[in-house]
Parts: C-alpha cells; sequence; structure tokens
C-alpha cells in the first residue's frame, strides 16, 4: 500500500471513532465525577459558629458551637480554630468594625455633659457649671473660680451686644438634602458589563455577518437549491 | 444542578428531534436525529484530532447548535456537512480562547472513566504527528480527511482559494508522512 494512502485512511479511521451512545449520559457522568470534589469547598459548620460568635460578640456562644459540633471538627481539621486565635481575631474584628478607641474630647468634664464649644467664649455653658458655688472659707480656688466667673459674664454680655454668633444659616424651616423623588444613581450591584462568560466576539478566521455557524437565511456556503448539481 | 443539566440534555435529546422530520413534511428538512448518527463519528473524530480539551462537551454543544438551528437550514448534503464542520471548528476556536483565558485547575482536569475508551479510538502516533503541523496544514488536512469535505467547502471555510488548499494538503501529508515514519523508525526496537 503506497504511503499517502496509508496515511489517508488513518485518517479517515479518526473520523470514525466511536460516539457515545447518548451525548447526556457522559455530561451527567462528568458532572458526578465533579459533585464530591464541589463538596469539599462548603462552609464548615464550625466556621459558621465561630462567626456568628464574632458577631455577637459572645466567647460563650463560640464555646457552645465549638462543643456541639465535635464530629465535624474532627473530619475537617482546617475549620478548627484555636480558642485563643479566636478571641483575639474577634477584639481585632470588633475594634475594625467601630474604628479607633473613643477619644475624649477638649471640654469633656467626665460626667456625661461634653461642652462642644470648648474655645469659644460666645458658646457653650459658663465655667464651673454643675460644680459647687464659691463659699467663704474655700482654700483660695474659689477665688480664682469667683474671678473668672466675672470675667465670664463681662465676655458673654459683649457677645450678646455684638450678635447673637449664628452665622447667618438658612432660616428655619428651609429643606436640607435633595428634593423628595430625586434619583440617586445605580444601586451598587448593577452590572456595568457583559457577564463574565459572554463569548468575546466571534472567534479568529470567522468571518464578519450573522453569528457563527448560524445559518441566517441560505449560509454563504449553502448551493442554491436542494437537489441542484452538487459538488 | 444536576436536575438543570437533566432539563438542560432533555431538550438535546437527539432520539426527540424526529419530529423535525415529521412535523411538517412539505418543509425539505432533514432528520436531526439522522444528522447526529451520520456525522457524529467524523465531528468527534475531528474535535479530538484538534485538541479539545473536551471533545464529548463540544460534540453536545455542536449539535445542540444542530437541533437548535437544522429547522432554518436549507442546502444539500454536502452544505450541511461543510456547515456542521464550521460550528465544530468554532467551538474549538471557543475552546481554545477559553482555555488560554481560565488557567487550567489539574485536580479539575484528572481524566474520567469515559477517557479510557477514548484512548482506545484514537491513533496516538497519527494525532502526535498532527499536532506538529503548522496550524493551516492540520486544519486543511482534518477538514479533508476526517471531515471528508471537498476542497472547495475548505477553502471557503478558511476564506482561502482552493489552489491553496491543495498546496497545503499536498505539504501537510508529505510532512505527516515523515513524521509517522520517524515515529516508526524510532518504536521499532533494534534488530
Amino acid at each position: 500500500m503506497e504511503p499517502e494512502q496509508d496515511l489517508t485512511e488513518r485518517l479517515e479511521q479518526l473520523g470514525r471513532s466511536p460516539v457515545p451512545p447518548r451525548v447526556s449520559s457522559v455530561q451527567l457522568a462528568g458532572m458526578a465525577a465533579v459533585t464530591p470534589r464541589r463538596s469539599r469547598h462548603r462552609f464548615p459548620a464550625v466556621a459558621a459558629g465561630v462567626l456568628v460568635a464574632a458577631l455577637l460578640g459572645t466567647g460563650i456562644a463560640a464555646a457552645s458551637m465549638n462543643a456541639s459540633q465535635p464530629a465535624t471538627t474532627a473530619e475537617d481539621p482546617d475549620a478548627t480554630v484555636p480558642a485563643v486565635a479566636d478571641a483575639e481575631q474577634e477584639a481585632a474584628d470588633e475594634e475594625n468594625e467601630n474604628g479607633p478607641p473613643f477619644a475624649v474630647p477638649p471640654g469633656d468634664v467626665g460626667e456625661g455633659v461634653v461642652d462642644p464649644f470648648p474655645d469659644d467664649p460666645c458658646r457653650g455653658p459658663p465655667p464651673f457649671a454643675g460644680q459647687p458655688a464659691v463659699t467663704p472659707g474655700d482654700d483660695g480656688r474659689g477665688t480664682t473660680r469667683a474671678a473668672e466667673a466675672e470675667a465670664f459674664s463681662a465676655i458673654r454680655g459683649a457677645c450678646e451686644a455684638e450678635g447673637d454668633g449664628s452665622d447667618g444659616g438658612p432660616p428655619p424651616g428651609t429643606p436640607q438634602g435633595p428634593p423628595p423623588g430625586t434619583p440617586d444613581g445605580p444601586p451598587s450591584d448593577t452590572p456595568s458589563g457583559p457577564p463574565s462568560d459572554t463569548p468575546d466576539g466571534p472567534p479568529a478566521n470567522t468571518p464578519s455577518g450573522p453569528p457563527p455557524g448560524t445559518p441566517q437565511g441560505p449560509p454563504e456556503d449553502t448551493p442554491p437549491a436542494p437537489g441542484s448539481p452538487g459538488s | 444542578v444536576t436536575d438543570a443539566v437533566v432539563s438542560a440534555f432533555d431538550v438535546a435529546s437527539f432520539t426527540s428531534l424526529d419530529d423535525y422530520a415529521t412535523s411538517d413534511a412539505s418543509v425539505d428538512r432533514p432528520d436531526a436525529a439522522a444528522v447526529y448518527r451520520s456525522m457524529a463519528s467524523a465531528v468527534l473524530g475531528y474535535l479530538r484530532a484538534s485538541g479539545a480539551a473536551d471533545p464529548e462537551d463540544l460534540l453536545g454543544e455542536v449539535f445542540y447548535q444542530v437541533a437548535r438551528d437544522l429547522p432554518r437550514f436549507r442546502g444539500n448534503d454536502t452544505a450541511l456537512r461543510a456547515w456542521v464542520f464550521r460550528l465544530a471548528r468554532n467551538r474549538v476556536i471557543d475552546d481554545s480562547r477559553r482555555r488560554r483565558a481560565r488557567p487550567v485547575d489539574a485536580v479539575a482536569e484528572i481524566p474520567e472513566r469515559v477517557a479510557a475508551d477514548e484512548l482506545t479510538s484514537v491513533d496516538p502516533d497519527l494525532v502526535e504527528a498532527l499536532e506538529r503541523l503548522t496550524p493551516d496544514q492540520r486544519e486543511v488536512v482534518l477538514l479533508r480527511f476526517v471531515a471528508d469535505l471537498p476542497v472547495r467547502e475548505v477553502a471557503r471555510l478558511l476564506r482561502r482559494r482552493p489552489g491553496a488548499v491543495k498546496q497545503l494538503q499536498a505539504r501537510a501529508l508529505s510532512r505527516l508522512e515523515s513524521l509517522v515514519a520517524s515515529r516508526a523508525t524510532v518504536d521499532q526496537p533494534a534488530t
């Protein structure tokens, strides 16, 4: 047999591959093989418990969840989280959620009263507000307090003579914010492009025009009509 | 997920597509099941020899599309064959693009049992030799001999002149001969 003929016969043999009786059975066999692999990525119950505990901010919940899931913990060592690490992580998470520790503003007298205008003599409460009145026989600080209170009264009096200190803001009743019904833009989850699995155009070497391979009316390579002389 | 797959393949069930031939006898429509029976082997061989990662999967895609669009198809047998292989070729191109865009997960690509049957039906030496041809040569050889398309249809599919296709075919066969012969020499035990 000529080598070329032998070669072409072997090539033609490639086109006579046995075909699965039904494509669906092959596909489903593939899916069945994939399913157990996916189950490996299920969210572990213990990890879910730890997350709930962190959100609730209670160590007790975490302890009870861990105690109630011993079998699962043993099955999946990756899901086991040391208790100390839990507590540290919980504290760190709480700090991240709430921001940095609360800072005492200037003017806070420690009694739940915060002077919002600590440096403005025309606003805020007078000095030593809420403290006992100066009495005769004080240890000397009373004299200072009385002098400061007097000086404050003088300054405040001047402020009232000059104006009320307001900054000429809008008159009372002025609506604030956008008018009702003003659209506030698209929601954050609005898709801004085609889905990830959208084909990125026709394949290379595909002529432009109808979608690749889809017959739109008579395709360009379609002979004139059935029954016409074939090729 | 499995239910969704099952229902999707119920739609693509090729035996149920006999309806196309019987629903309207006055329209010249090919029978989708017959198309599958007559061409699935060649399409699968073409997909395998083209290096598709999952030829059976692509075979399903091709014939799903065939079943969907067949009622709109008009043409003779040669045109039908050329159309089906155009679909197959496009799926191979899409497949190679997908693989380039998404790195392969080695664990996910562990061969399944189906692959064992696949290996016995493919001529490994020839497939390896085909991989060493230029893409154009390989395409021409596969479309001419595996898909069994005439030179004119191959030329249309590849947007080339028939003379260029013939030239590519001659060079490809010559190169294949030498590749297969050298492979056979290597495989023979020294005497």
